[in-house]
C-alpha cells in the first residue's frame, strides 16, 4: 500500500474511535444499560467531578471570606489572618505539641497546601508568668515546634517563618488561668499571597 | 582656710562651697563592704532657717533628706526632743561634742536653708561626735526648682564622707511602662521623681540596658516586625538600629568595659547567648545547646556571664566562664529561676524565683552558697542593682498592678517609687552619673 492509503485508514480509524462513544451513549440512553454498575460509575464520576469543582469554588470562596487584614500597632506593614488557620495552645513553660495541636496543624497544612502561594509567619506567644525575656525564647521555641511539624507534614520550609512575641501580645489581658491558657499559643498570619 | 568649687548641674548652675578641708585624713568611717556593718546613731537637729524661708520649702528639703538618708540604710535617726543645743545653729564654732556624746549620738548632721525670691541656698555640716571631729561641710546654691537635686547632692556627699564611696542619690532608673497602652521606655530619678519618656514609637519596647558610661540605653523593639536591638543616646534622643538579624535580638547586656554586648539570638531551633561588638556587629555564639538560653548578665570583672537556661527541663541560672567556656549550674532551689543580675560589687547575684506560684527576689553568691529570699508579698521580679551594690530595684504586684520598688540588698525597705495605674516593669538602675 502506498503512503496515501495508510493515511486514509488512520483518518477513518480516528473518526470511528471519536464517534463510537457518542453512538454508544445515544444507544445506552434509549435502551437498557449495559450493566447497572457501569452506569452508576459514570454517573458517580461526573457527580464527583462536579462536586469537586463546586467544593473547590466554595473552598476558595470560604478562604477568601476567611481573610481579614491585620495591622499591629507600632509594627511595620500589614498581615492577613485566616479563620481557617487555627491557633494551637500549650501547657505552662512547655513547647511540646499536644495531640489536639497536631490535628490542628495538619488542618492548617491542608489549607496551605491548597494555596501554594501563601507565605506565613508562625507567632509564638506566652502567658505573662515568668520572665518576659525567657518567654521570648519560649515563644520562639513554640513557633519552631509548630514550624518543624508542618514541614514534616509536607509543607515547604521556605513558606514558613517564625517570630516570638513572648508575653508581649496577650489575647486576654486578665490575670487568671483562663486567660493564661488562651495566651500560651501559636498564631498563624499570612505575610504574602 | 577656704576652698571654692564651681559645679555645673544639668539644668542650672549651682555654686558649691566647701567651707572646710574635708576629711583630710581620708578616714572611712563606715566600711560598707564589711559583712559586719551596723547602723550608726545619727542626730539631725531641726533645719535652721536663715532669713525668711517658706515653710513648704523647709518641708521639701526635710522630706528629701530624710528619704535619702533612710534609703542609705546606714543610720538610726535619733529623736529630736532628746537632742541638746536646742535653738543654737550648731557649726564648727558652736558645737559642744560632750553634750552630743552624752545623748548617744555617733554622728551629727546640721543643715541650714535660706530662700530669697527664686534662689535657694542650703548647707550642711557633718561631725564625728565620738572622736569630736568636724568632718566636712558644703554649701549649695540654685534655683527653687532645683532643691531636690541639691538635697541629693548633699546626701551623696555625706555618704561619700562617711563611706569613701559616692551615694546613689543622683542615679536614674530606666524602666518600661504601658501607660500609653503600649510598652515604652522611660527614665526617672532613683526615687521616682522627674519621669521622662525615652521612646515614643507606639511599638513594643522592652529590656532597657545602660551603657557603662551612662550616656545611652540599648533595648529591644518590634518596629520592623522583628525583635531588633536599638540604641538611644539620652542627651539627644538620637536612636540607631544596632542589630537586626532575623529572630531575637533580645535581653541585651553591656560588658563592664563597654566593648561587648551579650544578648539572646536565634541558634539552631533554640535561643542562645551571643557576644557582639559594642556597635552590634560580629555576633559570636557563646552557648550551644538544644535548650533555650536567656537574660545574660556580666560579672563586674567581665570574665563571666550568668544566664538562664532550661537545659535541665526548667529555667535555672548558669554561669559561663568566658575564657574556658565552661558552664556550671548556679541555682537548684525551685523550678523556675530567671532574670539574673550580677551585683556591681561581684559578691552576689540577684534573681527572680518561683515559690508556691509566686515570684520572689533572691540573692545567691556566685559560688552557689548563701541563698536568701528578700521579698514576701505579691509577685516580685526583674531585679536590678544600684551601682553601690547595696540596693536593688525590682517590680512588684504587691499593691495590685506592677510598680517599681527599691530595697536594700538584704531586703530592707522596700520603698515604692512608681505609683501610676499603669504597669511599671523592667527597672534598669544607671551607673553613677557625672
Amino acid at each position: 500500500m502506498d503512503k496515501k492509503g495508510w493515511r486514509w485508514i488512520i483518518v477513518m480509524l480516528a473518526l470511528i474511535l471519536f464517534l463510537l462513544p457518542q453512538c454508544q451513549q445515544g444507544i445506552v440512553k434509549e435502551e437498557m444499560p449495559v450493566t447497572a454498575e457501569k452506569e452508576r460509575a459514570v454517573k458517580d464520576e461526573r457527580a464527583i467531578q462536579e462536586e469537586r469543582a463546586l467544593k473547590e469554588e466554595k473552598e476558595a470562596r470560604t478562604f477568601e471570606e476567611s481573610l481579614t487584614r491585620k495591622k499591629y500597632p507600632g509594627i511595620a506593614g500589614e498581615v492577613m489572618e485566616s479563620g481557617l488557620l487555627k491557633d494551637i495552645h500549650f501547657e505552662f513553660d512547655k513547647y511540646d505539641l499536644t495531640e489536639k495541636s497536631r490535628k490542628i496543624l495538619a488542618d492548617n497544612v491542608n489549607v496551605l497546601l491548597a494555596h501554594p502561594a501563601l507565605k506565613i509567619q508562625v507567632e509564638g506567644h506566652c502567658d505573662e508568668r515568668g520572665s518576659n525575656e525567657y518567654n521570648l525564647a519560649l515563644g520562639e521555641r513554640r513557633a519552631v515546634s509548630a514550624k518543624l511539624y508542618m514541614i514534616k507534614l509536607g509543607l515547604g520550609g521556605d513558606r514558613l517563618s517564625t517570630i516570638s512575641y513572648g508575653e508581649e501580645m496577650p489575647m486576654d489581658r486578665s490575670h487568671n488561668e483562663d486567660a493564661w491558657a488562651k495566651n500560651r499559643r501559636c498564631h498563624f498570619v499570612i505575610l504574602s499571597r | 582656710m577656704r576652698r571654692f568649687k564651681i559645679v555645673s548641674l544639668g539644668l542650672s548652675l549651682m555654686v558649691l562651697a566647701v567651707f572646710f578641708p574635708t576629711n583630710v585624713k581620708g578616714i572611712t568611717y563606715i566600711d560598707i563592704d564589711s559583712p559586719y556593718i551596723r547602723k550608726f546613731y545619727l542626730a539631725v537637729p531641726e533645719i535652721r532657717e536663715l532669713g525668711k524661708t517658706p515653710k513648704e520649702m523647709v518641708r521639701e528639703l526635710e522630706d528629701a533628706l530624710t528619704q535619702d538618708l533612710t534609703i542609705a540604710d546606714l543610720f538610726y535617726f535619733m529623736e529630736r526632743e532628746r537632742l541638746p543645743q536646742k535653738g543654737i545653729y550648731v557649726t564648727e564654732a558652736t558645737v559642744d561634742f560632750g553634750a552630743w556624746a552624752s545623748v548617744g549620738a555617733e554622728f551629727l548632721l546640721t543643715v541650714a536653708l535660706s530662700a530669697e525670691e527664686s534662689k535657694v541656698m542650703t548647707e550642711f555640716r557633718l561631725f564625728d561626735v565620738v572622736r569630736g571631729v568636724y568632718i566636712a561641710g558644703k554649701r549649695y546654691r540654685g534655683p527653687k526648682e532645683g532643691i531636690r537635686l541639691m538635697v541629693h547632692r548633699m546626701a551623696d556627699e555625706i555618704i561619700r564622707q562617711l563611706t569613701g564611696e559616692r551615694g546613689i542619690f543622683q542615679t536614674r532608673v530606666a524602666f518600661v511602662s504601658d501607660k500609653t497602652g503600649n510598652k515604652e521606655i522611660y527614665l526617672m530619678d532613683f526615687d521616682g521623681h522627674h519621669v521622662k519618656m525615652v521612646t515614643d514609637n507606639g511599638s513594643i519596647n522592652i529590656s532597657p540596658a545602660w551603657s557603662p558610661d551612662g550616656k545611652s540605653l540599648i533595648y529591644t523593639a518590634f518596629l520592623r516586625r522583628n525583635p531588633d536591638l536599638y540604641q538611644v543616646f539620652l542627651s539627644s534622643k538620637r536612636t540607631i538600629l544596632l542589630s537586626a538579624i532575623t529572630g531575637l535580638n533580645a535581653a541585651p547586656a553591656w560588658s563592664p568595659d563597654g566593648k561587648k554586648i551579650a544578648m539572646m539570638m536565634r541558634g539552631k531551633d533554640t535561643t542562645d547567648i551571643y557576644l557582639l561588638s559594642s556597635e552590634g556587629k560580629d555576633p559570636l555564639r557563646l552557648t550551644r545547646s538544644w535548650a533555650n538560653e536567656a537574660s545574660p548578665t556580666w560579672s563586674p570583672d567581665g570574665n563571666s556571664i550568668a544566664f538562664v537556661s532550661d537545659r535541665s527541663g526548667n529555667p535555672q541560672i548558669y554561669i559561663v566562664d568566658l575564657a574556658t567556656r565552661k558552664i556550671r549550674r548556679l541555682t537548684y532551689y525551685g523550678r523556675y529561676n530567671c532574670s539574673p543580675a550580677w551585683s556591681p560589687k561581684g559578691d552576689k547575684i540577684a534573681f527572680a524565683g518561683q515559690e508556691s506560684g509566686r515570684f520572689h527576689i533572691f540573692t545567691i553568691r556566685p559560688d552557689g552558697t548563701d541563698l536568701k529570699k528578700l521579698t514576701g508579698e505579691g509577685n516580685n521580679e526583674q531585679p536590678s542593682w544600684a551601682p553601690n551594690g547595696r540596693h536593688i530595684a525590682f517590680t512588684s504586684t504587691r499593691k495590685g498592678n506592677y510598680d517599681i520598688y527599691i530595697m536594700t540588698a538584704d531586703g530592707g525597705g522596700p520603698w515604692r517609687v512608681t505609683t501610676s495605674r499603669a504597669n511599671e516593669t523592667e527597672p534598669a538602675w544607671s551607673p553613677l552619673l557625672k
